[in-house]
């Protein structure tokens, strides 16, 4: 009986594996690897676009001035930033990631 | 022995003017001025700009937060005193650099005085300093007008350090000395010596009238220098004694009392550039910031990260620029100080980029001699 459960639980286990895998965008992995080189923090790596990515890579497009008119990036865009992200744009904007900036509120 | 405490009271607020363009040597094109303010001692970057949106900041040093500060964003305030650095950030034309240091956690005087003259990782490493080195490169000739002139603005080819002065138990003049000193050069030294002799007819009246030398003085009489065309392009302000331990102050002491004369120092210096503002960037530097916690005489000790103030036209955008740490006990810097997320070396690499139009690359490499420091300039220009 033990062994009934013991083997469900490794079954369920590759189960949760394979389909997180399954669920890991290489995109995502891409842009998130990008963000870990910048101080907007995307959060663990793992290929799901989560509060973080998500908070992090806006803040980033936000600052370097790539956020179209105020509207924030998603995960549907994701094959695009990352190909952006690899393009001729990726020094610069590796280079703007490198300091937060805090605008001034007081004019 | 030199104590800490006579090293510092020996040092006197002082004004070194530097980057005289000579006519056939001074070939860079970026007409550019930068104005260091040297606080020296160490200022509190917590009680000059407090994060008022960090909830640890009441925990870790309830008494020492100015009672009202003014809020420049969620996270960031400024002490009250701050009135005309307050409104320059307001009008984009000043910005803060917080939780910035330059590379050294030793919380020595000596040593971090050094470190923020020379620019590089060590003490007592190079003979020159950054500023110096910077003009060097920049090609920017005419130095240092000072009878001792600071590590900052020396530079490997100081040819021309020079401080009018009369010779004891001689009547003749400082230009009948220089003269001489003519006579024995050849003619492009003698060219230089002539500059020098014209500008030293000038700068007698100024050695001579006793000019005051506090800050205030000092920088009406850089603004006054710096605003000619052929002025110098460097000026290097000493403001001490940011060495309080005990009863630094809060909204009233001591280190109140300097944040004002800090703010003073910078306004007097924009009136007195005039349309030269445009073309100026001030940075303050000092050697280390102070502890998170007060001590228990209501004061603060020797830390690491602290703060920069930039003011000047060549500012577009006002921000405050941090990769911001924290203050929980275990995001502190050996549990005590405030780490510092930025080498202030970015900063100084982006006034000389901003002022003297080197590539950042040069810059890291001929400069500070480091070729990993990173490029901050479109952040605090762009």
């Amino acid at each position: 009986m033990a062994d009934y459960f013991k083997n469900s639980l490794y079954s369920f286990t590759i189960f949760f594996v394979i389909a997180s895998s399954l669920h890991a965008d290489s995109d995502v992995i891409c842009i998130q690897e990008f963000l870990k080189k910048t101080v907007f923090d995307p959060g663990l790596v793992d290929g799901k676009w989560g509060r973080d990515t998500g908070v992090a890579i806006n803040s980033l497009f936000e600052q370097a001035g790539l956020n179209k008119q105020g509207q924030e990036v998603t995960v549907d865009q994701a094959n695009e930033i990352c190909t952006f992200l690899k393009s001729d744009k990726y020094r610069e904007i590796l280079e703007i990631g490198q300091f937060k900036i805090f605008s001034i509120d007081i004019k | 022995m030199i104590t800490r405490r006579h090293f510092l009271s020996g040092t006197g607020a002082g004004l070194f003017l530097s980057g005289y363009p000579v006519h056939g040597f001074t070939k860079n094109a970026i007409d550019g001025r930068i104005i260091v303010l040297l606080l020296e001692g160490g200022m509190d970057g917590l009680l000059a700009v407090p994060p008022v949106g960090d909830d640890n900041l009441y925990k870790q040093r309830k008494d020492l937060v100015a009672s009202n500060p003014l809020k420049l964003n969620p996270l960031f305030g400024i002490h009250p005193n701050f009135k005309n650095f307050s409104q320059m950030l307001a009008g984009d034309q000043a910005s803060i650099i917080h939780a910035t240091s330059f590379p050294y956690v030793g919380r020595s005087h000596f040593e971090g005085q050094n470190v923020l003259q020379g620019g590089l990782k060590t003490p007592f490493s190079i003979k020159t300093g950054w500023l110096g080195r910077a003009m060097d490169t920049a090609q920017i000739a005419g130095k240092a007008m000072s009878l001792e002139t600071p590590l900052l603005i020396r530079g490997a080819t100081d040819f021309e350090n020079f401080y009018p002065a009369r010779i004891k138990h001689t009547r003749n003049s400082s230009s009948q000395l220089l003269d001489l000193i003519q006579s024995t050069h050849d003619l492009d030294m003698q060219k230089v010596i002539e500059k020098l002799k014209q500008r030293s007819l000038g700068m007698v009246d100024m050695n001579t009238r006793n000019l005051a030398r506090d800050p205030l003085s000092l920088a009406s009489e850089a603004g006054r220098s710096m605003r000619k065309e052929t002025g110098p392009r460097v000026a290097v302000i000493k403001i001490p004694q940011f060495d309080d331990h005990a009863e630094i102050g809060r909204d009233i002491g001591h280190h109140p009392e300097l944040f004002t004369l800090v703010d003073q120092t910078i306004a007097k210096l924009k009136d007195e550039l005039k349309e030269q503002w445009s073309n100026t960037i001030i940075l303050t530097m000092t050697e280390f910031g102070r502890t998170v916690k007060e001590n228990g005489s209501a004061g603060t000790d020797h830390g690491y990260g602290s703060v920069g103030l930039l003011a000047g036209g060549l500012i577009k955008r006002s921000s405050v620029i941090a990769n911001w740490p924290g203050l929980a006990n275990r995001e502190l810097y050996e549990r005590r100080d405030l780490y510092a997320t930025i080498d202030y070396r970015s900063v100084c690499a982006a006034c000389v980029e901003a002022a003297f139009g080197l590539d950042h690359s040069v810059i890291s490499e001929t400069v500070f001699r480091d070729k990993n420091i990173p490029r901050i300039y479109r952040h605090i220009f762009g």
